[in-house]
């Protein structure tokens, strides 16, 4: 009971939309590499990137904007890289994304050793953060009002994300093209698309998204970089984006599943619970989820296959009844 | 050499094979280039930093061993990651599976009374036997659930990870040591030292290391099992066409390449180590990767690939203490390496054009 009162509290569900927030700027990003069809685990890497990116740009120059121009540009110089090592250079995205995610860990280690003098965070430089807003019409709503009120901009903006993720993949001439070129590239290229140049644009698309996700970490969730604060949170989102099957509002359904089991092992470690195990939670969740959608699609294949075999035997009485 | 490139006396097949030598060639090339970029960014004398950085490992007897030393791990998980990657299969808890066979060994390891030898093997047996239960999880997810073999690996690699520190941090600490590390090692549970040094004392892990290389390539190249795992990873419906089981090859290959990467860690305990105390993950699992990349996933390669790496790691090491460049430059070659010998594309113009001209000379000759 005590540990059940610990859940719903206003905090935790706090902590569950902050936790939330960069899983699900990734999960948007991967849903749309994945209606490209193409499977981007690079997320990881422009995450890093893009996190240590706004850190030192804001710093260096004490404007947010400057920050996110920064944290952007270099989230996105590795969506281009990706894209480009994909597209024209005929790579394996897995071992793409492999060695840009590699590149990402130890090259912000090298950059934040050569700004600020650190292999392991950047706390002694002055980087901005992303203001939070006080939703004042909000706060006379009982439990909504405390669970909302202080939530990052950014927590605002991926709600937008979503919606306008959605909109795009599904309302708009470009988003039929994307999902085209992934439903079947040889049909989409004789309907005269350049699959390259949309595969590209969508892979810019979430590149961007995810530097947003990268710059939720460093710049508000803490106020500064860390190495390797990713904790694997660019494949958590990949994995919601699989569950989801591509769909931006089911993704998100999940993404924040895994928010919760984030949330859940943080205040886990307010229990007995060794912290290693707490720790363990978001993945084993993400791992159960995985394992739950091939569950549901086994199923189906079963169905599939009763159905041929119904279908099949009633065949198979016909033409005997046609022999007799 | 270009002329006698174009004189039609080569066949395609013969340029195409020589351009995936000189591709290699090129992406280490280039990745050394950077490098040299990143030693002259970070380094006060640059110049002197990079010859440390070329010669460091044959300029005394101690970095040589420490190179031997860095060798010996690698050629165990770069054989499991060759072999798991032959049969298509993104399988990245080569790393999981290394930790946790470790941990497994020095389970054993600690329990005194058992003659040497045995002990060993014992040892090898209970790192084996969990490396595999590691790196079985992903494939079964697979095969049973179709779920993405990188994103679970991956996934698993954090558990494992956590599990691991757990392990050695509250059960199998040692309640008499200082810091966080596991009770020493049983002298039976150790390897034979081949040689000596200050630093580093190479083991007979080597040798160890040398004949799973041998066995891994025995088994992909010269057995019925190896020629289902490479039909496998090359053409699945084309494999299951005819008559292979897909799915129990791949739960096989989950098996033995974790078999392969808990032994490398029992190996590496018990050669190298009074006692474990990794609170982290080693690593040795990410340069299997890159090496079986480099080495074309053909084991034959993996002994030149994996020295290349050794002899890279140990370079870093001496500059990471000499001239503070951090030993994480390592990790940006790597990347770099893998990304420019996966690049199929990388060098293809020039390739190309080499092969029309070459058939082009070979038909004049015909004609002429």
């Amino acid at each position: 009971m005590e540990y059940l009162r610990l859940i719903f509290t206003s905090d935790f569900l706090n902590s569950i939309i902050r936790m939330s927030t960069p899983v699900l700027f990734v999960a948007m990003a991967a849903c749309i590499s994945r209606q490209a069809n193409v499977l981007c685990i690079a997320f990881e890497g422009i995450l890093l990137f893009s996190a240590l990116g706004g850190v030192v740009g804001s710093a260096l120059t004490q404007s947010l904007w400057a920050g996110i121009l920064l944290g952007l540009a270099m989230g996105i110089s590795l969506a281009v890289g990706f894209a480009y090592f994909v597209m024209y250079m005929d790579t394996k995205p897995m071992l793409i994304g492999l060695a840009l995610n590699t590149l990402g860990k130890s090259g912000t280690i090298l950059i934040l050793l050569m700004v600020c003098g650190s292999k392991g965070n950047s706390t002694s430089m002055p980087s901005l953060t992303f203001p939070t807003v006080e939703a004042k019409f909000l706060a006379g709503i009982p439990v909504l009002g405390k669970v909302l009120s202080g939530q990052n901009i950014l927590t605002w903006v991926v709600i937008l994300v979503v919606v306008l993720t959605t909109l795009l993949i599904y309302k708009t001439p470009f988003g039929l093209r994307v999902r085209a070129v992934g439903e079947d590239p040889g049909a989409a290229e004789s309907a005269g698309i350049n699959v390259k140049r949309t595969k590209f644009i969508a892979l810019l698309i979430a590149g961007f998204l995810c530097s947003f996700g990268g710059m939720f970490l460093s710049m508000a969730y803490v106020p500064y970089f860390t190495a390797n604060m990713s904790a694997g949170r660019g494949f958590v989102g990949i994995a919601a984006s699989h569950l989801g099957m591509g769909n931006p509002v089911a993704a998100t359904i999940w993404a924040v599943v895994f928010g919760s089991a984030d949330a859940l092992g943080n205040l886990a470690q307010s229990f007995d619970l060794p912290s290693q195990f707490a720790q363990m939670t978001p993945y084993i969740v993400t791992l159960a989820g995985l394992c739950y959608l091939g569950l549901g699609s086994n199923r189906k294949g079963k169905i599939k296959k009763a159905l041929a075999r119904a279908e099949h035997l009633a065949h198979a009485e016909t033409e005997k009844e046609k022999d007799s | 050499m270009i002329k006698k490139w174009t004189d039609g006396t080569l066949s395609t097949y013969q340029i195409e094979q020589r351009f995936t030598l000189i591709r290699i060639f090129c992406a280490v090339l280039i990745s050394l280039a950077v490098a040299f970029l990143i030693i002259c960014v970070t380094g006060t004398t640059p110049l002197e930093d990079i010859f440390v950085f070329l010669t460091a490992p044959l300029s005394s007897w101690s970095c040589f061993c420490t190179l031997l030393v860095k060798f010996s791990p690698l050629l165990c998980t770069s054989c499991a990651v060759c072999l798991m990657f032959s049969s298509g299969e993104i399988n990245l808890s080569g790393e999981g599976a290394f930790f946790i066979g470790a941990i497994a060994a020095t389970a054993v390891g600690v329990i005194p009374g058992i003659p040497w030898g045995i002990h060993f093997l014992l040892m090898a047996l209970a790192g084996a036997a969990a490396g595999a239960a590691v790196c079985f999880i992903p494939a079964a997810m697979h095969v049973r659930f179709g779920v993405f073999t990188v994103i679970s690996s991956l996934m698993l690699n954090y558990v494992a990870q956590y599990l691991g520190n757990w392990l050695v941090t509250v059960p199998m600490r040692d309640p008499v040591s200082g810091f966080e590390a596991s009770k020493q090692l049983e002298p039976t549970a150790r390897l034979t030292q081949l040689l000596h040094s200050p630093s580093a004392n190479p083991h007979t892990g080597i040798l160890l290391g040398l004949m799973l290389v041998a066995a891994t390539f025995f088994l992909l190249y010269k057995t019925t099992f190896g020629y289902e795992v490479r039909t496998v990873g090359d053409n699945r419906k084309f494999a299951q066409f005819s008559g292979i089981h897909v799915g129990r090859t791949i739960l096989l290959t989950g098996l033995i390449g974790g078999a392969m990467c808990g032994f490398g860690g029992a190996v590496e305990i018990s050669g190298y180590y009074k006692r474990l105390q990794w609170t982290s993950m080693p690593g040795f699992g990410w340069d299997g990767v890159m090496i079986a990349i480099l080495a074309r996933q053909n084991p034959r390669w993996i002994p030149l690939a994996a020295l290349f790496l050794a002899y890279v790691r140990t370079s870093a090491d001496v500059l990471n203490l000499t001239a503070s460049i951090p030993t994480e430059s390592v990790n940006i070659v790597q990347s770099i390496v893998i990304l420019l010998v996966a690049a199929e594309g990388f060098l293809r113009g020039c390739e190309k054009h080499l092969i029309v001209k070459n058939s082009q000379a070979a038909l004049k000759r015909k004609e002429g």
